[in-house]
């Protein structure tokens, strides 16, 4: 932290906020949810785990796991439409700097190198969220079709579970590139630190995310004070 | 106000596609549409596919020892198997009530049968190995009155209970499995003994059977109860 004198220096704390606290909180409820309908759905789904978590104690903490995912997000858009709607809109529109970082492939997530300037999110972050949150709209559909085809027939399809499972896969997939990315690949792991303690190392960010950081700074009152 | 940086061009609606949107929209069509679709087939049985890299990959049934089951139970815990302990009853209308030790269920005449397992969710199970007593076996122990018209399979696991009709008890590959791919039978499938029908789905396949009564009068199993065709014929649901 630079606590200097309020002289007239230009010079900026060395990490930059990423994410609010309400932000992390929400990451953290879908994480630990995420993590309970995993182990969850894993015992469900394996005979190996059925005896070490019997189906009745699993179903009923799956749906408990997905109740409480369903709660938080229904909580967050009506306590917080407005951040909601800023969040959606962030993750929808994907500009010229997006399509050309799009048009660089996964390569772009292992090396910044000629990189056009991205905001806040770059669009592998976008449709990285954008696809989780349709995949957990499926989840919750099809695992609400099994729910109500135990109790009505008239609900019962054959291929409610098979996607289930497909989306299961998928998921699990997305978010084991998400942890490898944001954990152990050297030029994306410096962004871990905002979704842990909700700020980032300026410099990284002004490489990866030049427009946000410039944006950020032009708002921020440190040569105004 | 602060002034747009000269130096970047301004961004014109235009310059933003709602690609997001379209990833997020299509992701939830694909699961419709995929519903939908693998429903028409009948399924396509993810769970087998992701199952069965366990016998292709060495040591990954180990970690994934699924084989496309899926284990069902609806109390905790599931009933534990003591060979020391263990008896079946067979009682109702019969002339010779008998109450049958393990060793007496090792002592009586069993035979192989392969068949395929339907599970009513949408999973299956192909080419498997049961070894068991047949219902002709066991009504020559036990010789049914004609009186009896329903036969019922009552499972360690209480409440779980269902019933077939003296007719479908009789049909061909019905047994009372002990074995299973050439091994007892484990827990999670029923152990020491459970009821297998292939022509019907798996809820009808009582697990960890102890208790079967022959019986005049009709009666809702566990799932019937709950909505489920007492007539659980493998694909005739389509037509509900």
């Amino acid at each position: 932290m630079s606590s200097t004198s309020p002289a007239p220096t230009r010079t900026r704390p060395a990490t930059i906020r990423r994410f609010t606290g309400v932000q992390r909180l929400l990451h953290l409820i879908l994480t630990i949810t995420f993590l309970g309908m995993l182990w969850t759905g894993l015992c469900l789904w394996s005979p190996a785990l059925a005896e070490v978590m019997n189906r009745p104690l699993a179903k009923q903490w799956h749906f408990y796991s997905a109740i409480a995912l369903g709660v938080a997000f229904v909580l967050i858009l009506v306590l917080r439409p407005r951040d909601v709607r800023a969040f959606a809109s962030a993750v929808d529109q994907l500009d010229r700097a997006d399509r050309a970082w799009l048009r660089g492939g996964p390569r772009r997530l292992f090396s910044h190198v000629g990189a056009p300037e991205q905001g806040w999110l770059n669009a592998g972050q976008k449709l990285n969220t954008a696809i989780t949150i349709g995949l957990l709209i499926v989840l919750t559909g099809t695992g609400l079709l099994l729910w109500i085809g135990e109790r009505n027939t008239a609900f019962r399809f054959a291929g409610t579970v098979d996607v289930h499972d497909l989306a299961t896969i998928l998921i699990v997939l997305l978010v084991s590139g998400h942890l490898y990315l944001a954990i152990f690949n050297p030029s994306t792991r410096a962004s871990l630190s905002g979704m842990t303690n909700g700020s980032v190392d300026r410099e990284w960010a002004r490489a990866n995310h030049r427009r946000w950081v410039e944006e950020c700074e032009a708002q921020e009152p440190d040569d105004r004070s | 106000m602060e002034p747009e940086p000269p130096q970047r061009p301004t961004e014109t609606p235009r310059d933003r596609l709602p690609l997001g949107r379209a990833a997020f929209l299509g992701t939830i069509a694909a699961g419709v549409i995929g519903v939908a679709a693998l429903s028409r087939l009948g399924g396509m049985g993810v769970g087998n596919i992701v199952g069965s890299i366990g016998n292709v990959v060495p040591g990954m049934n180990s970690i994934v020892p699924t084989n496309g089951w899926r284990i069902y139970n609806v109390q905790d815990p599931m009933p534990t198997f003591d060979p020391a302990t263990y008896t079946l009853v067979v009682d109702g209308e019969v002339d010779n009530p008998v109450r049958l030790t393990w060793s007496d269920v090792e002592d009586t005449a069993q035979v192989v049968s392969i068949s395929d397992f339907h599970c009513v969710t949408g999973w299956s199970v192909e080419q498997v190995h049961w070894k068991g007593i047949t219902p002709a076996t066991l009504m020559e122990l036990v010789r049914p009155r004609p009186a009896a018209l329903h036969v019922n399979f009552q499972s360690l696991e209480e409440p779980y209970f269902d019933q077939l009709t003296m007719e479908q008890f009789k049909l061909p590959e019905v047994l009372l499995a002990t074995e299973m791919d050439g091994l007892p039978l484990k827990r999670v499938h029923g152990a020491p003994m459970r009821l297998v029908i292939p022509q019907m789905y798996g809820y009808k396949g009582v697990k960890w059977l102890s208790h079967i009564t022959f019986e005049r009068e009709p009666t809702r199993g566990y799932w019937e109860t709950r909505g489920y065709d007492a007539d659980a014929w493998v694909g005739m649901d389509v037509q509900h």
